[in-house]
C-alpha cells in the first residue's frame, strides 16, 4: 500500500484534548477510534486527511475516566459509545450517552479480558454438535 | 427555467415491455437451471475415499466426521456453508461439489457413507 | 408553537433493507430531532476472530453483509497479506478488481432500484433490478454463487476466469451500457423523480467534512475522497476517475451512483484488456501473522477501514471493521432536521445504509 502509516504513541491520558483539538485546527478528519489488547488495553484515534492516515495511542489507567472528544468532533459519540459497551472503558461527558443500550447485548463488555486472561491459550476448532443419531446409509 | 410538466419517458420503456416475454422464470413450473460450477452439495465417491481426515482438519464449519476404522464418512449437509474447501484439499479427489441445490429440511440430521 | 409528538421510525419499514430505528421527534408535521438506536443486527464478528484460523475467517468476513460481501473478504486478506509480507500475484490482482468492480455496478444498481421503490415508483426498481440479474449470473457463472462468491483468500484468488468467460462478460458489459443509459436517464429526466429528490437533503461540503461523510455523500458535495486514489490493487492501471457533483442533494448523490456505475464497466472492460496471461493465482501463506496494519479500501459506500492485530499465532489478537454506513450515521440525523415526515424514507435511504455491515 502506497499511504503512510503512523501510529503516534502519546505519554499520557491528558494530552489527549490538546492534541486532537491541534488536528482538527489542521482540517483531520477522524476516521475512526476503537479500543484493543495487547498486554494492556489501549485506545486508537485515527485521523485522515487527503493521502495520509495518523493514529493516537492512548494507554488509560484503571479508575481514571478518558475525556471524551466530542466537543471536538462532534461525530465521535458512536464510536465511544460502542467502546464503552463493548469493552467497559470509562469515557466521560458523552455528548448523546446512550447508558449502556447501545447494542442490545446480553453480557456486559463482552470483549473486555480480565487482567489473567489476557495471554490465555485460544481454544480449538469448536465441534458442531451433531442433533441427532446418524442415518446409516450403506452404499457398497 | 420551464420545465416541460408531463416529462415522462417512462411510457416509452413500459410500453416496450408489455410486448416483450417476461424476464423471470416460471418456477416451480419450469425447471431451475443452475450454473455449471454452482456451489451446491458436496458428494463423496466412497470407493475412493481412504478415510484420512483431511477434509475434517480443513472444513471451517467443522460439519465433516471421518471414522477411520468404521470406514465411515459423514456429512451435516444443514452446516455446510458450501465453501468447497474439502474438494480443494482432497488427496484422492474424491469428494466433488454438485450443482444441486440443498434440499429443505425439517430436522437437522447427519448423512453417513460407509464403505463396508 | 405546535404538538410534539415522538413516532418511531423502523426497525420495520417497507423502505428499509435491513433493520435500523430511528426515534423521530415531530412538531406537527416537520421532524424537529432524530434519535438512532441500532443493535439490532450485531453479532459480535469481530469476537469471533479469536476462536477461528485466520485463514478460515474470510468465510466469516465475507458473510459479514450480503451486497458488499467480496470486498469485505478482499479488504481482510489485504490487511492479512500486509501483515505478512506476502505479495499477490499480477493476475490474482486484476480478477480481484474486476470482482471488486462488478460488485460495485450490482450495489449501485440495488440502489437505484431501492431508491425507486421508495418513491413509489416499482416500475423503475423492476427494471433496475432486471438488469441487475445480468451481472448475477455473470457471478454465478464465474464463481459458483450470486451473492456470497467464497473466491477470495489470503494469497489470492481460489478461482480463475478462463479466456473464453472473459471475451463473455466483456461483450455483456459493452452491450448492457445503451439498456442501462436508457432505463438509468429516467432518475435524471422524469418529472416525479425530480419532484421528490430535487433539493432536498442538502449537505454542503464544510457540513459534510464536520460530520465526517464518506463515499456518494461526500462526493455530491464537492469533496474528492475516494480511497482509491490511494494506489492499492491495480486501479492506477485501470484507471478511474473520481466523480463528483456540486448539488449535493439527493439528485446529485443519485447522479453520482449512475455515473460511477459507467465508469466502473469502463473500468472492467479496461482491466479485461490488460490482464496478464501467466496463469498462478495464488501465492503460499507459510507461518502465522505478527504486527498491526490498517487497510483502507473504497466500498461502493465510502471508506472501510480494517485494522488488524496479531501476535504471532494463528489467531488474530484483533480485528476491527469501521464502515461506511457507521460514519454516515451522523450526517443522516443532521440532514433529519427540519423535513416533513413523507421526506424520511427517501433520506434514510440516501445514505445508502447497510446496517449489516454497520453492525458487525
Amino acid at each position: 500500500m502506497s499511504e503512510t502509516q503512523k501510529v503516534r504513541d502519546l505519554s499520557s491520558v491528558a494530552e489527549l484534548t490538546l492534541v486532537v483539538t491541534e488536528k482538527k485546527s489542521e482540517g483531520w478528519r477522524l476516521c475512526q477510534m476503537h479500543a484493543a489488547y495487547s498486554d494492556r488495553l489501549f485506545l486508537i484515534y485515527s485521523f485522515v486527511r487527503d493521502q495520509e492516515m495518523e493514529n493516537l495511542r492512548i494507554y488509560p489507567e484503571e479508575g481514571v475516566p478518558v475525556e471524551s472528544i466530542t466537543g471536538i468532533y462532534p461525530y465521535a459519540f458512536l464510536y465511544e459509545n460502542e467502546i464503552k459497551e463493548l469493552f467497559g472503558v470509562q469515557i466521560a461527558n458523552i455528548s448523546l450517552d446512550f447508558q449502556g443500550t447501545f447494542y442490545k447485548i446480553a453480557k456486559p463488555t463482552p470483549f473486555a479480558k480480565a487482567p489473567e486472561e489476557a495471554d490465555e491459550i485460544a481454544p480449538e476448532k469448536p465441534k458442531r454438535p451433531m442433533k441427532t443419531a446418524p442415518k446409516k446409509e450403506e452404499r457398497s | 427555467m420551464r420545465r416541460r410538466f408531463f416529462n415522462a419517458p417512462m411510457i416509452k420503456t413500459a410500453l416496450r415491455s408489455l410486448f416483450k416475454a417476461p424476464a423471470t422464470v416460471k418456477f416451480p413450473t419450469a425447471p431451475m437451471e443452475y450454473g455449471e460450477i454452482y456451489r451446491g452439495i458436496i458428494e463423496n465417491d466412497i470407493e475412493a475415499c481412504i478415510f484420512c481426515g483431511m477434509c475434517v482438519k480443513k472444513c471451517p464449519a467443522g460439519v465433516i466426521d471421518v471414522i477411520r476404522d468404521e470406514k465411515t464418512w459423514s456429512i451435516d449437509r444443514s452446516g455446510c456453508i458450501q465453501c468447497a474447501n474439502c474438494v480443494t484439499n482432497c488427496p484422492k479427489k474424491c469428494l466433488k461439489m454438485v450443482n444441486v441445490a440443498p434440499a429443505a429440511m425439517t430436522e437437522q440430521s447427519v448423512e453417513s457413507l460407509v464403505n463396508a | 408553537m405546535g404538538n410534539r409528538t415522538l413516532i418511531p421510525f423502523g426497525p420495520q419499514h417497507p423502505v428499509l433493507p435491513e433493520p435500523i430505528h430511528l426515534d423521530l421527534v415531530l412538531e406537527d408535521e416537520w421532524v424537529v430531532e432524530a434519535i438512532p438506536s441500532i443493535g439490532f443486527i450485531h453479532r459480535g464478528l469481530e469476537k469471533l476472530v479469536e476462536v477461528k484460523d485466520f485463514q478460515d475467517y474470510v468465510y466469516v468476513a465475507e458473510r459479514i453483509c450480503g451486497i458488499c460481501s467480496f470486498k469485505h473478504g478482499m479488504g481482510y486478506s489485504m490487511a492479512v497479506e500486509n501483515v505478512m509480507g506476502i505479495t499477490v500475484p499480477e493476475r490474482a490482482e486484476f480478477l480481484r478488481a474486476i470482482w471488486g468492480e462488478l460488485s460495485r455496478v450490482h450495489s449501485h444498481l440495488l440502489w437505484l432500484g431501492l431508491a425507486a421503490d421508495a418513491l413509489g415508483f416499482e416500475n423503475l426498481f423492476m427494471h433496475c433490478w432486471r438488469l441487475r440479474e445480468t451481472i448475477l449470473d455473470i457471478f454465478d457463472m464465474t464463481t459458483g454463487g450470486r451473492v456470497i462468491f467464497s473466491v477470495c483468500k489470503v494469497g489470492g484468488v481460489r478461482k480463475d476466469i478462463s479466456a473464453e468467460k472473459l471475451a463473455f462478460i466483456r461483450e455483456t458489459l459493452l452491450g448492457m451500457r445503451e439498456e442501462l443509459n436508457k432505463v438509468l436517464t429516467i432518475f435524471i429526466d422524469d418529472a416525479t423523480v425530480r419532484n421528490r429528490m430535487s433539493g432536498l437533503g442538502y449537505v454542503s461540503p464544510e457540513d459534510a467534512h464536520n460530520f465526517g461523510a464518506v463515499g456518494p455523500m461526500a462526493r455530491a458535495s464537492g469533496i474528492e475522497m475516494d480511497c482509491r486514489t490511494l494506489g492499492y490493487n491495480v486501479y492506477k492501471e485501470i484507471g478511474f476517475k473520481v466523480i463528483t457533483e456540486t448539488s449535493g442533494d439527493c439528485l446529485g448523490r443519485t447522479k453520482v451512483r449512475i455515473r460511477e456505475i459507467f465508469n466502473s464497466i469502463d473500468m472492467i472492460v479496461n482491466a479485461i484488456d490488460l490482464i496478464p496471461k501467466d496463469t498462478t493465482i495464488d501465492a503460499p501463506v507459510k507461518g502465522f501473522p505478527d504486527g498491526e496494519y490498517f487497510a483502507r479500501l473504497e466500498q461502493p459506500r465510502g471508506e472501510v477501514v480494517y485494522y488488524i492485530r496479531a501476535n504471532g499465532t494463528k489467531f488474530l489478537e484483533r480485528m476491527r471493521m469501521r464502515t461506511p454506513t457507521f460514519a454516515n450515521i451522523p450526517i443522516l440525523l443532521n440532514l433529519l432536521k427540519g423535513v416533513e415526515l413523507a421526506d424520511v424514507p427517501i433520506l434514510v435511504l440516501t445514505i445508502d445504509p447497510c446496517i449489516s455491515c454497520c453492525e458487525r
